[in-house]
């Protein structure tokens, strides 16, 4: 385990789940975006975990390996612009940047809408 | 005639309500409750004011639908839930709901999209106009150059979407049309997708900035199923960049030969991201009364091309705008905060009844 997945609390489950948004799977390193300022801070392969996304996320998230998010449904924001994309994306996990944190690895499945700790 | 309009809006209210489940209550733009609920009160009236007015003037059902595109209809659609707190009667919500209707059948061939499909073209038609574009093809280059290509083209729509949306805030419908999936053989497929009115200046003031105002594409796929939404989603199987085998795209409606090269969209990827990035710092100084007047009056601003039609101006009066200083009434906007911690199947459920009582005037709660 690592210790970025150490710091997981504890009522955080295994694997997070949520709605099947984007097909197909990206593997990367956690990177959480609470705040706009956040947005400059996303590099390429990154996983982008927020509680959902604007238009003004997309310039950002173009090289991203997978979006994560707390709220959206399969026609939301973040849905739509990772489908185009080709990004594995899940949506609607609700504790999504509760229980993911920046530097973690993550293998987000798109197909199934589960993220799993690496 | 009768029973035939009931059983679509009765289908109506059971798309929309599916289309509806799989959205939770909006988060952007800002203030999206408050501002819905001062539209309510005299947005109705207004579309209903319009389409009496192109009556009056003979102007037909299709005339309308020329200028009027089925996204653009659907958008005010999506909005319906307005009605019950306005001052409409039940025989105008339905008169109202019916000509919109009726608007999008004058140019969709399944109005409700209930088959997935979103073919504003007869389809013998559409593959004609594939075969007289010139596709940049994954045959016919290098794998690397090819992914490059389909990467490139996967961001410019992700970008143009989050522009429509931005721009016409939240109402991004109303700048793209989206349709297909027309069918090459057993295996392929191809869509077609218009972007436009790319520089609203209207609402917006200077935009020059901004690269393009129309972009359209041809998308060829292979092995992927594509399904479009009512409100023009578009939802694929598998993953769009992975699965193109084919692309045409161009700055001009499509009855070119020769489409843009990957050079160019490399350009315009470079050119859209800009723009977005330099529009972000110009939007995050709007203040709540700022956002709520923008919102109102890009709703005002999608029925523009059926204000020219009627001779009226697309703007919000002046009165209408006094009201904005008055405190919003919730009401219909509360109804959806009952839904939350339904199931998806429950959603729907709830969510087709409200429809029902906000289009048939039935005030039942759910």
């Amino acid at each position: 385990m690592s210790e970025a997945t150490e710091q997981r609390p504890k009522e955080c489950p295994e694997v997070v789940t949520g709605i099947a948004a984007s097909p197909g799977r990206g593997t990367g390193r956690v990177r959480r975006v609470l705040e706009m300022t956040d947005l400059h801070e996303i590099g390429s392969g990154d996983v982008v975990v927020a509680r959902f996304t604007t238009p003004f996320f997309t310039p950002f998230v173009l090289e991203v390996a997978a979006i994560v998010t707390d709220v959206g449904g399969i026609t939301s924001h973040a849905a739509s612009i990772a489908r185009e994309m080709g990004v594995p994306a899940v949506v609607g996990t609700r504790i999504g940047t509760k229980c993911l944190f920046d530097g973690q690895i993550v293998t987000v499945d798109g197909t199934r809408g589960v993220v799993y700790y690496v | 005639m009768f029973s035939q309009r009931l059983g679509q809006l009765e289908t109506l209210c059971k798309v929309i309500a599916e289309c509806s489940a799989a959205v939770p209550m909006p988060e952007w733009p800002p203030y999206v409750i408050e501002a819905d609920s001062y539209l309510q009160e005299f947005y109705f009236r207004h579309v209903l004011s319009l389409l009496e007015e192109v009556e009056r003037k003979g102007i037909t059902v299709e005339q309308i639908g020329q200028v009027l595109l089925p996204s653009r209809v659907s958008q005010v659609m999506h909005s319906v839930y307005g009605m019950s707190a306005s001052d409409l009667t039940k025989e105008e919500r339905t008169f109202l709901v019916s000509k919109l209707l009726e608007i999008i059948g004058a140019r969709r061939i399944d109005p409700f999209c209930t088959s997935g499909k979103n073919h504003l073209l007869d389809p013998a038609l559409a593959l004609q106009i594939l075969n007289r574009c010139q596709l940049l093809t994954k045959t016919a280059v290098r794998e690397y150059e090819w992914n490059q290509t389909a990467k490139t083209l996967g961001r410019i729509n992700a970008l143009l979407f989050s522009l429509c949306d931005l721009l016409h805030v939240c109402q991004h419908a109303a700048s793209h049309e989206f349709q297909g999936p027309y069918s090459v053989n057993a295996d392929r497929c191809f869509i077609i997708r218009e972007y436009y009115n790319l520089k609203p200046v209207d609402v917006w003031g200077s935009v020059e900035a901004i690269p393009i105002d129309y972009f359209a594409t041809i998308e060829v796929y292979q092995g992927v199923n594509i399904h479009f939404s009512f409100f023009n989603h578009l939802i694929p199987s598998q993953s769009l960049p992975d699965r193109l085998v084919g692309a045409y795209a161009s700055f001009q409606p499509i009855d070119k030969t020769s489409g843009l090269s990957l050079e160019q969209l490399e350009g315009l990827l470079f050119q859209l991201k800009a723009f977005i990035i330099e529009f972000l710092a110009r939007v995050v100084s709007l203040e709540k009364p700022d956002w709520i007047r923008k919102y109102i009056e890009m709703h005002y601003y999608v029925l523009k091309p059926l204000a020219n039609l009627a001779g009226s101006d697309w703007r919000p009066t002046e009165a209408q705008i006094l009201l904005l200083e008055s405190p919003p009434n919730l009401q219909a906007a509360s109804a959806f905060h009952t839904l939350s911690g339904l199931s998806h199947e429950e959603k729907i459920d709830a969510l087709e009844r409200l429809y029902r009582s906000f289009i048939f005037g039935d005030q039942s709660n759910p």
